[in-house]
């Protein structure tokens, strides 16, 4: 299966505006793709890393086909083929 | 009036002005230790103070309602804690609100022995407040009826100068209370943009206030540990050299505008986008480009205050928000009309997310075709500044826009285009994005704000959670409302390119050298009590569940990208939230919530 992972901001310049990853499963729990992309990419690991309780943001929201991965079980949440997931960066100020 | 008796003093000058316009009344009254110890200082002292005196269901433009405007404890004796806060209920919301300015005024409030002015009643002609070491007097002030806010902080160059412009005195909704605007300002100019205080302040016939105050340091700080004080300030100076001077980058927040252009979160066309093509003209590099000058707050090192020149066309301190809400979202992409309409709002008093996300639904209305008898188009500078002014003089369509977002969406028959919360426009994030934002923006005590809980910082370290988002929610605006009655800078945790959380356990070591006893805990349970108030106030004003809501147009998937909170997603955030703070279904603290606070024997 294939998906689209895209990166906005200062993470589009660690990884790069659009990843499309080929997976050999029917599905992947997000937690997995993010070990995958880390080992490929280290430098995402200053603001994306799994840790000992799972993955662990620092300020960067993720969306799955628009919505708030939080809301379709957070890193348990099953991707699938053809799934596009968004990963904005945090922001400063306010 | 509520008589406060007052047995010991915790800190010098707990004490508060209190000013009748009505029957020209000024006196002093000292704040009792049982209510400086659960409130400190600014936003917990004048919400204690507006929750028992303000009697529910008010008009917010009667003489029954009250503005107090407040500064903190520690303001001269430690660095910058320059805020003033003014709180109040609201016209634009009918709600609490509070909005906080920089500049001298704090500073010279506490110089003068007080912690905070209680304004009432109404005076039948303009006056302003004098505030000086030889008197404390109204005065009628006639002669300024009319001035723009740059005219009388010229008129009263060598005070500290608190003031509305036309649209205040008009009762402009929108209107805003500035602080030491001036041409070629020495300290950085406040603005206290939100929630209409201003109209407050024109209600009642008070024009300005302008204050000198006397008072040294030593004087307010007689019982501090000389030694300590040193220590903490050297301590405290050094996390704002290392941690947040690189955060503050080309001044003010305008760096946020290119992370939320190249995150697609920037508004544009009244929220129906998230980036321009043309973007990078307004981002931060731009802005530095043409920054001629940087100043501060008194006692303040970081110089967050620009200056801007382009093309003739100057404006002071200008920010991230009015840039994003007057220029993307109004697609007028050129520093030089941002910096006219800048210097316009700030002269007329009137506050740049409202005015400037009320102009986006016109503008999308005109493309709709849905207005009959107006146009303005997407860009439209002229059309802008025109129609800026008839809204600060209530003139035609204006006098509609005037009465808010909320009200004018109704009048027109178009409230399904129409971007508040709680009838405050919200500003320059699309939550569709950041969705923790959306959280933020409902439970914002003020209505549609961002400032209570930034919930994207890359300082904040948390789980991809619904319950880790809440706690993180809940956490800040417990924090912020406990800063804010110091009266922290808002600038200062906020540009920190580390967790802030060695400075803040160096602002409670400063409170505690004045008297108090807080720690950690204590210093975010404050936050929590005064958190539990507001939304009591809100309570008693009507508020419920259904008010802590999104616009429709944030449950609809965005156009660029198909991003949306559905109404579902958004109530099972709602749920997790009001169970985290101890409230019930519908929004209200639970018995057991309010007596763990200490608030069962105060409402």
């Amino acid at each position: 299966m294939v998906i689209v992972v895209r990166f906005y901001g200062v993470l589009k310049e660690l990884v790069r505006e659009k990843l499309e990853l080929n997976i050999r499963s029917s599905e992947v729990l997000f937690l997995d793709l993010v070990k995958e992309i880390i080992r490929e990419y280290p430098a995402l690991g200053n603001f994306i890393k799994v840790g000992e309780e799972g993955v662990e943001v620092r300020g960067v929201s993720v969306l799955v086909n628009g919505r708030h991965i939080m809301f379709l079980g957070g890193d348990k949440a099953l991707i699938r083929d053809g799934d596009v997931i968004d990963v904005l960066p945090p922001l400063h100020g306010g | 009036m509520i008589i406060l008796v007052c047995n010991s003093v915790i800190y010098s000058g707990q004490t508060i002005l209190r000013v009748d316009l009505s029957n020209d009344k000024i006196e002093d009254e000292e704040l009792p230790d049982f209510v400086v110890e659960k409130f400190v200082g600014g936003k917990g002292l004048a919400t204690y103070l507006m929750y028992k005196e303000v009697k529910p269901g008010i008009d917010p433009f009667s003489p029954e309602n009250k503005l107090y405007v407040f500064g903190g404890p520690l303001a001269f004796i430690y660095p910058t804690f320059t805020r003033t806060i003014m709180v109040s209920k609201s016209p634009l919301t009918g709600l609490y609100c509070d909005s906080n300015a920089g500049g001298s005024f704090s500073i010279e409030l506490r110089r003068a022995g007080y912690v905070g002015i209680v304004i009432e009643g109404k005076s039948d002609k303009m006056k302003c407040l004098k505030i000086t070491k030889e008197e404390k007097k109204l005065i009628e002030c006639e002669s300024l009826k009319g001035k723009t806010t740059y005219e009388v902080g010229d008129a009263f160059r060598e005070y500290s100068v608190l003031t509305i412009g036309p649209a205040g005195e008009n009762l402009v909704r929108f209107a805003n209370i500035v602080i030491d605007m001036k041409k070629n300002p020495v300290t950085r100019p406040g603005v206290a943009g939100r929630g209409g205080l201003g109209a407050v302040m024109g209600s009642k016939n008070l024009k300005a206030i302008f204050l000198k105050g006397w008072l040294k340091p030593d004087e307010l700080a007689k019982n501090v540990d000389k030694n300590l004080q040193k220590d903490l300030i050297n301590r405290y100076l050094k996390i704002l050299q290392e941690d947040v001077v690189p955060g503050i980058g080309v001044g003010g927040n305008l760096p946020v505008f290119r992370v939320s252009a190249e995150a697609r979160i920037l508004p544009v066309k009244n929220f129906q986008a998230g980036s321009h093509e043309r973007w990078e003209d307004l981002a931060d590099d731009a802005w530095g480009r043409i920054t001629v000058n940087r100043i501060t707050c008194p006692t303040c090192p970081l110089r967050c205050g620009v200056t801007v020149v382009e093309n003739g066309s100057s404006t002071e301190r200008i920010e991230y928000e009015t840039v994003a809400m007057n220029g993307s979202n109004l697609m007028i992409i050129s520093r030089k009309a941002l910096a006219q309409i800048n210097t316009t709002l700030n002269a007329l008093g009137m506050d740049t997310i409202t005015t400037g996300n009320i102009a986006a639904f016109l503008m999308e209305l005109t493309e709709r075709g849905l207005l009959k008898d107006y146009k303005i188009s997407w860009g439209d500078l002229e059309g802008y500044l025109k129609l800026i002014h008839d809204i600060a003089y209530r003139k035609d369509l204006g006098n509609i826009l005037a009465e808010g977002l909320a009200r004018a969406s109704k009048t027109l028959g178009a409230e399904e285009y129409a971007v508040h919360i709680k009838k405050l426009e919200i500003p320059a994030y699309d939550p569709r994005g950041v969705v923790g934002m959306a959280l933020a923006y409902a439970t914002a005590d003020r209505g549609g704000d961002h400032l209570r809980a930034w919930t994207v910082a890359a300082e904040l370290t948390s789980k991809l959670t619904l319950e880790d988002l809440v706690n993180l929610t809940k956490y800040l605006q417990d924090r912020n409302a406990a800063l804010w009655s110091l009266v922290a800078c808002d600038n200062i945790p906020g540009n920190s390119v580390r967790p802030p959380d060695e400075m803040i356990r160096i602002y409670i070591k400063m409170l505690n050298t004045l008297g108090f006893s807080y720690d950690e805990e204590s210093f975010l349970k404050l936050g929590e009590r005064i958190y539990n108030l507001s939304r009591l106030f809100n309570i008693r004003e009507g508020v419920s569940r259904k008010d802590d809501s999104l616009p429709p147009r944030f449950h609809k998937p965005r156009e660029d990208t198909g991003w949306i909170i559905t109404k579902e997603d958004f109530e099972k955030m709602l749920d997790t939230y009001y169970s985290k703070r101890g409230w019930d279904s519908n929004g209200v603290p639970l018995k057991e919530t309010l007596d763990k606070l200490g608030l069962l024997d105060i409402i």
